[in-house]
This record gives C-alpha cells, structure tokens and sequence, in this order.
C-alpha cells in the first residue's frame, strides 16, 4: 500500500475523499496515541523482511512500542501486525527508496489515518482541511508543509511547548521538547467537520481504558462514537470482522479464577465482547457475541466490548450493558496471564554467543544477567538475576529456582534446571511442621524458618552451619522476637544439601505458623518510603561473610542505609538449617529435591555438565572492561 | 545487513569480540582539523571551545552527514551533542553511523561506531559515552573506545522521554516531557523498575548544578517553580518557590536551559510571529527580572532534537544545521550579549 510516487504526480484533485463528518477530536487522538504507543514484536525476519541488499532496518529483535516510520507507508494497526507476522521488515532504511517488502507509516499516512482519510499525502491535507490561526490550534489540528512534513498537534504543555505526535525519524512518536521552532513555516489545519472543542482526554481507550474495581462489575455504555477504533480483528477468531469502534475495560485479577463477561445490545447493534491480555489483536485470547466463561490466571486484562461489522461494511455501534464477573480460585497457584511480553524478562531467552539474534535481557523489568549453556547454537539461555531464596526467583519465574553457579552471588534458574534430582529424605518443606504448620511462626518459634537438619548447603559446615545462622535470636528481621529465624540454626546448616537433608523449608517445630513476621519490635515496613531511598526498608540483599559465607543485610527502616551484614553466629554445626523437619511440602511444586542447581559445590550428578557449562554472561563480562566511575 | 547487531558482541562478551565497522562508520580513531569560523560572540571565560565550529557536510573524518530533503522527508542529520569530560563535544552523526568526538579546541578527535537510532547522548566521566534509543528503548553505555559496556531497557511506561542529565547528586537522570526526572542510578549500578519510580523528582536541574527547576506558561506569563528536595510520597510533595519572570507576557513557550545555584536562570523564550516563530536566550537574576537577552537566528536546516547543550560554567552550545555544514556556535551566559 505504498503509492507515493504516484502520489507526486497524480494531480491532487483526484485523491481527494470527501470531507469527514461526524469525527471527534478525541477519535483522532485516541487513534494517533494508538499508533504511537501500539506494542508489536520484531523477529529476526523483521530485520531484512527479504528487502534487497543495502536495506537494513534500524529495530533490533525484540518488542517495541510505537509503528516505525516507513516512507509512503499506509496502513491499519490491523494491516501492519499482520504484515510484521508476515515477515515483512520493520520499517524505512534511513532515507532510502520506498520498498514493498517494509512496512511502517510516514508522516502523511499517519495524520490520514488519524484522521480516517485515503492516502492523501501532504498534497492532499489541505483539501480536507481548513487553515486556522497558530494560536487557536486544538487536539486533532494539523502542522502541514506541502511536500514537506505534516504534524498532528495534540495540547500545549504547562511551559507553553506544543505537544505533537509525527512519524518521522524512525517511528511515530510524540514530539514535545522542541517548541513552536519546530512547526515554523508549517500551516496550521483543521479537518472539514471535525466536532468537538478542547477535549478532554477520553477514556475507555487503550490509554486510558475503564477501571474494573469490584465484581459483578454492571455497567452501561456505548461504541456509537466511542473514541477507540483501532482493533478490528480478535486473535483468537480472527475471520470476524469487528471494524467498528470499541470500549475498553481493565481489570486486575490476584488470583485465578472464573470469568464471566456477558454483553446485552438492543435492536440493531451487535457488540462483541473479548478478552484481551494486551492491546494488540494478537492478544487477543478470546471472543463471543454474548458471554465468555473461561478460567483464567491471575493478572491484568482488557475486556473490549467491539463493533461488529457485515460484510458489505455496516457497522452495528450503538448502546449496550456489560457485566463482568469474577470467582477467584485462591487455590490455584497464580501463574500469570502471558502479557504482550517487553523481550528480556527473567527466564527468557537472551542473546547470547550460540545466538546473537535473541533480545538483550531488561533490567527495568528486573533480568541483570544472561545465563547460558555453551557458545553453540543448541545451547540454551535465559536471562536470570541475583536471589537469596527460592521465592525471589519464583515472583518472577514460575516454578524457578534460586541457584549457585560459583560466582558470588545466587542467581535464578528456570524450572527445567529446577526439577528433580534431589537425593535427600525431606526436601524442601517436606518435613514437619511446613511452613505454617509449627508452633512459631515465620521466626518465633525455635527454627523457625530453617531449623532442621539439612537444607541449603551441603553436609555439615556448608553454608549457614552454625547454630542460628540466618537471622538467629533475637532481633532478625524485624528485630521482634522470634522474626524469621529466631530458631537455632538458619539457613544453611545441615548435612545434606537442600534436598539432601533430612528436611528442608519449614521443618521442624515452629516453622512459619503462628506468630507472623514482625511480631517483634521494628516490623517490616515500619520504615517511612522516601523519594531517596536507597533501599526499600524490610527488604534484604545477600552480603558477605567470613569464610566466604554468604549472610543476609536488611534495609534500615528508613531506607537510607543497609543495617550490618548479619552472618551465620558461628561455623560451628547446629541443628537447622531452612526448613527442618519432615513436614509437608508446602508448596506446588512436584519435587524431590531443592533446585539442583543450588547446591554449594556440587550439584547433582545429572545436571553436573549443565551446571559446569552454565555461564554468566553479562556481568562477567562487563567485570573486566568496567572502569571506575569519578 | 544487520549493523545493530554488530554492537552486540561487545555487549555480551565484551572486548573478547569485535566488530568490522561498516564503510562510513568510522570505528577507529582519526583526526582532521574543522574549519573553525570567526567568532561571532566573545567569551571572557571560555577562550577554549571556539565560538563557532563548522563541520562541513560528508562521510568523511572533520565531517558529519546530511540525508537532504526530499518529497514527504524533511532534511535530516546530527540530532544531538553533550559535552564530553575534557571540555569538548561529543556530536550524534546518524547519517553516518557514528558519534564524533570534537576536542576542547573544536578540533576533530574521532569517531566511534553506534548502533542505529540514537536520538540522545550523554557524556560521562570516565571518557565514556551514554547513548540513548528511543525506538529500540534502549541506553547503551559505551567506554572511550567504543566498547558496549552496558545495555539497559527502557520501562514500557516511560512514554515521554526528553533525554538524559546529571543531577546534582552525581547520578543519571531521566528527563522526561513534563520538567520532571528520575534517577537512573550510577552507571554500572542501575536503579531498576520499578524503584525508578520512587526517584521522581520534579523539576529539571542545570548541568552547572542548580537546583531543579520548571517553568509555567500562566496567561502567557511565565513562572519560574523552583523546588529544594522533593518527594512523591502522599503529602510529602514540597512547594515549590514561585518566581514570576519579568517581560514574559504574550510568550509562546519558555524552556529552561540551565540554572545555577545564585538561583539565575537561562531560558529559551519562543513568540508567535505570524509562520514563523521568534526565538531569544533570555536571562533572569534571582528574582525572576530581566538579566539580559539575545535573539537566535531563524533555525537552519532542520531542527535538532537536542539543540542545545548547556556546559559547566555558564557555557551553551548550540547545533546549526547550515547549508554549507553544521555548524556548534558557542554562547555565554548569565552575560548573554549580541
């Protein structure tokens, strides 16, 4: 749909539609931050999309925020996430030839679509637009330069710098810092029969969709000028046409459970609801004229209540009711929903030397290192970050597992290095008094968390041997009585590896159970939040200790410092490690042992080559070239 | 075919692999000496960057690239500059595929290969080089010799990115569309998402270590907003001091481009001329009265993205895009004089 050198030398008259009626200024920002911030995936086929030499897209693999700029491009949010799962590359080459084989918006087909007009060009704005006075331009206007550029201004921000979104460069993006200076010269326009003054900013939008806060959520509503039109087609059925306008809700689910989305339309109109994990047709999980009942995991979702449409193009908007309801299922474990995922999370694949096309792990969303097996292709990667326990790895890996792989800190694992091989009687929770069960709770009662024989660390002397060693006493976390790990003996004591040993998390009398953390004195949280936080209170890290033991260091309750670092009281050989006893395990997860991986020194002999193969890459990496900072 | 991924093995095994640059791309170091034109304004502290370097359009070394105008394509090239830590200039030349390196004097240090699609940059004190990618959502911190040193993502929920800064603590600093920043952390030592959150500072501080600062446009009189230690938490937000700006009235826009710890401010003052727009630095004391102007001339070619680089001791560069080249013209301020 790239005709723009035609464009150049068809006389503009004959590409002139008639003018628009009846559009908001709020439908042409809803679509315009719609194509700005629409989420899509690039692959490694997205990168050359078979264009020909000398072509070279400026993405790299991985998901990206907003449409890249392509010259001449034209096309649908609906359009070009078909074509990127085509293969199609992603966008322009820097200031080369229009191509076939891109796809992308340009400057003049974003503000079309905008404002729902054919292919126009720059040539064609001011047929299907009014000029106005700089000063006046509102929400939906346009800066246009005949043969040039064209511009959609949005608002004036508090310092009196226009607000703009473009595609140009290399996406369709907001522009915001370069002032009026940036439209000098430029023509202010106004579409023919754009409605509506000074809009607010709309809701029930992919940028500012409906909150769902309680259930049965019932309420009323209409697509009939809704302000989102940009979903036309459901993943999950994509041969029904759902052209027409949407309303979207969101809502956020804790934990699983049983979804119940019904949708009621008069006489005439026909709304379709769906179920969406992400605002992108590919997201889209399921659909139905009038009610879903599905299960559903934990985490965040739309529903969009769309407009169908027939085939010779009716749209049937208009009014309907929707309830949404929800049975949560707290007895499930909460594995969340698969959002359109931001490539480089923990446990996912990351690049690394057997294959470079994979994404970068991201440490805004928490991943710090690259993991990998080798240097071959066949290898495996995933990105991964620093843990002290089990369940810092499993908040963001489900089914992890926290890990040793001789560097100086732990890091996570994914569940397939996680699963099996564990040697010992009890493993982790197995023994008694689980987590929950015993007489104290997390840290009051005698071992608490971590007192039996065997855990983490292998055989006597291993890590956390002494008695009381993480958190020991009084005063651990919390400093109350009996905080996590009052007990004799932490973390790390035993004989046996965890998994090894006789018992493992929650063994013993008092493992997590009455009494909650921060019974005592100083309980977590007490500290007040600071914008200058260095440390969130009641957080911890793993530090070091004599003897290359490993121990644990809180946050201050005012989040300005880390207390000292607290290490096992002696290496001497009490009785408990995490978890004691022979209860049962606790948790889901169908084990025998701990993570294989997280022995100290010797992992289980079946995954001894994974383990001795597995690199860190990143941090390792970045160790030696690093300089130190002024 | 793929010049992004050329970058990553310095990234992933970082100086075990390396990178056959593309011709064009300057990856090694080279020297030529700019054309360096007359000084337009006299500097009486800073006789070392020259008030006007002209790098002359080309892909060769003492030259920065142009991809021309062209039907439905504006003209485009070097986008952004930040002061590197010797007192010169490091320059953003995508045409090229490179960041060019201008010495204290203005004289042409070299260049280092860059991944595509910076639109920012910051220099750091090592020598090294943060780049900014706003359509990959990425910041790459390169050392003095072009090695990848660390690849961050940029959070999803980050829309409005202006670019970066040091704060006056000595941290990375994310600028983002409404005069606000958050702490990156250190680098090598990141603060992460969604900790990042909690470092919300209103206001924008000057690279000459002032405090942080917004301007408003109230009735087109502006207002300074000048703000001590902030904080996000539920009533904790402090007031900021109110300082109205004298000769402001009928302003388009005011932009803040440095302040200093005397509490003066320079501003980049914008007025509707009917096209076109008029633009002027405008200097304010303490008070917020009027401390000295100077009026720009009309914006040349295209309009950088970062057109402005505010220095250490009241020195501002600007990036020119001219016919003949690009061109950095140097000003002064709080003395600003035609």
């Amino acid at each position: 749909m790239k005709t723009l050198p035609a464009l150049l030398v068809l006389p503009a008259l004959l590409l002139v539609p008639p003018a628009a009626t009846g559009l908001t200024r709020e439908e042409v920002m809803t679509t315009a931050r719609g194509y700005a911030y629409h989420p899509w995936r690039a692959t490694a086929a997205n990168l050359d999309g078979g264009c020909p030499a000398g072509y070279t897209s400026y993405y790299t693999v991985g998901d990206h925020l907003g449409l890249p700029y392509d010259w001449g491009g034209y096309l649908t949010l609906h359009q070009f996430d078909a074509a990127i799962a085509a293969g199609k590359a992603a966008g322009s080459a820097p200031y080369t030839d229009v191509l076939a084989c891109n796809v992308g918006l340009d400057c003049s087909g974003f503000v079309a679509q905008t404002w729902r007009q054919p292919q126009i060009g720059t040539y064609g704005i001011p047929d299907v637009s009014t000029e106005v006075r700089r000063e006046d331009v509102q929400a939906g206007d346009a800066f246009n330069q005949v043969g040039y550029h064209v511009i959609l201004y949005s608002h004036r921000q508090a310092n009196g710098l226009p607000f703009l979104y473009e595609a140009m460069g290399y996406s369709v993006h907001p522009t915001f810092t370069q002032g009026w200076a940036y439209v000098s010269g430029y023509s202010p326009r106004r579409l023919h029969g754009i409605e509506g003054n000074d809009p607010a900013e709309p809701t029930g939008t992919a940028d500012r969709p409906l909150e769902v806060d309680t259930f049965p959520f019932v309420t009323s509503g209409t697509t009939r000028g809704a302000p989102s039109d940009l979903l036309d087609y459901c993943g999950a059925a994509p041969a029904t046409r759902e052209l027409g306008p949407e309303v979207v809700y969101r809502l956020v689910l804790p934990t699983p459970g049983r979804l119940v989305v019904t949708v009621q339309d008069d006489a005439g109109v026909d709304i379709d609801v769906h179920l969406y994990s992400a605002f992108a047709e590919g997201s889209c999980l399921a659909r139905h004229d009038t009610t879903l009942d599905l299960q559903v995991g934990c985490g965040t979702y739309l529903v969009v209540a769309d407009t169908w449409t027939s085939a010779d193009g009716t749209e049937f908007a208009g009014r309907y009711d929707l309830t949404i309801d929800f049975t949560p299922d707290p007895d499930q474990p909460c594995v969340p929903v698969t959002e359109f995922s931001f490539s480089g999370r923990p446990g996912a694949p990351c690049a690394f030397p057997g294959d470079y096309d994979l994404p970068f792990c991201n440490e805004s969303l928490g991943a710090t290192t690259c993991l990998y097996t080798g240097g071959e292709p066949d290898d495996v990667s995933f990105c991964s970050l620093t843990c002290t326990a089990d369940r810092d790895c499993q908040a963001v890996i489900p089914g992890g597992c926290c890990g040793d792989i001789g560097e100086e800190d732990d890091y996570c694992f994914t569940p397939e290095f996680c699963a099996g091989e564990g040697e010992g009687e009890g493993a982790e929770g197995e023994g008694e008094g689980a987590e929950g069960e015993g007489e104290g709770a997390e840290g009051e009662g005698e071992g608490a968390e971590g007192e039996g024989e065997g855990a983490e660390g292998e055989g006597e002397g291993a890590e956390g041997e002494g008695e009381g060693a993480e958190g020991e006493g009084e005063g651990a976390e919390g400093e109350g009585e009996g905080a996590e790990g009052e007990g004799e003996g932490a973390e790390g004591e035993g004989e046996g590896a965890e998994g090894e040993g006789e018992g493992a998390e929650g063994e013993g009398e008092g493992a997590e159970g009455e009494g909650t953390e921060g019974e005592g004195e100083g309980t977590e949280g007490e500290g007040e939040g600071n914008a200058d936080w260095i440390c969130e209170p009641g957080n911890y890290t793993s530090c070091s200790c004599p003897g290359e033991q490993r121990g644990r260091q809180f946050c201050a309750a005012d989040g300005q410092s880390w207390k000292a670092c607290q290490c096992a009281a002696a290496e001497g050989e009490g009785e408990a490690a995490e978890g004691e006893g022979e209860g049962e395990d606790d948790t889901d997860r169908d084990r025998d042992g701990g993570c294989t991986l997280a022995a100290a020194g010797a992992p289980p002999a079946g995954l001894l080559p994974w383990a001795l193969a597995l690199l860190l890459l990143g941090r390792r990496a970045r160790r030696r070239v690093a300089e130190p900072y002024a | 075919m793929r010049r992004s991924w050329c970058l990553l093995p310095w990234l992933l095994v970082a100086g075990l692999a390396g990178c056959s640059p593309e011709p064009g791309a300057a990856a090694g170091w080279s020297s030529a000496a700019p054309e360096v034109v007359a000084a337009a304004l006299e500097s009486p502290r800073h006789a070392r960057f020259p008030d006007q370097v002209l790098l002359p359009w080309g892909d060769a070394a003492g030259e920065v690239g142009l991809w021309p105008g062209a039907p439905e394509r504006p003209p485009a090239g070097p986008d952004c500059l930040t002061w590197a830590h010797d007192g010169g200039v490091w320059l953003n030349d995508p045409h090229n595929g490179r960041v060019v390196h201008l010495g204290p004097d203005g004289s042409w240090q070299g260049s280092l290969a860059t991944p595509p699609a910076v639109e920012g940059l910051l220099g750091l004190p090592d020598g090294g080089l943060l780049l900014l990618g706003l359509a990959n959502r990425r910041l790459i911190r390169l050392s003095a010799k072009g090695e990848v040193l660390e690849e961050r993502g940029l959070h999803p929920a980050f829309r409005t990115i202006a670019g970066l800064a040091w704060g006056a603590d000595g941290e990375l600093r994310l600028v983002t569309g409404y005069q606000e920043t958050y702490s990156l952390g250190h680098p090598g030592s990141p603060r992460r998402w969604p900790e990042l959150l909690r470092t919300r500072q209103e206001g924008v501080a000057g690279v000459s270590g002032g405090r942080p600062v917004q301007v408003v446009l109230t009735d087109s009189t502006g207002t300074l907003l000048w703000y001590e230690r902030t904080s996000t938490l539920p009533g904790k937000r402090p007031e900021p001091t109110a300082v109205p700006l004298a000769g402001t009235a009928g302003a388009a826009s005011l932009r803040v481009l440095d302040a200093d710890h005397a509490g003066r401010s320079l501003l980049l003052e914008e007025r509707h001329a009917g096209e076109q727009v008029a633009r002027r630095l405008r200097v304010f004391d303490g008070e917020g009265r009027d401390a000295g102007s100077l009026v720009l001339p009309e914006v040349g070619l295209y309009l950088p993205r970062t057109e402005f680089a505010a220095g250490p001791e009241g020195v501002l560069l600007q990036l020119r895009p001219l016919p003949d080249g690009l061109v950095l013209a140097r000003y002064t301020w709080p003395e600003v004089q035609p």
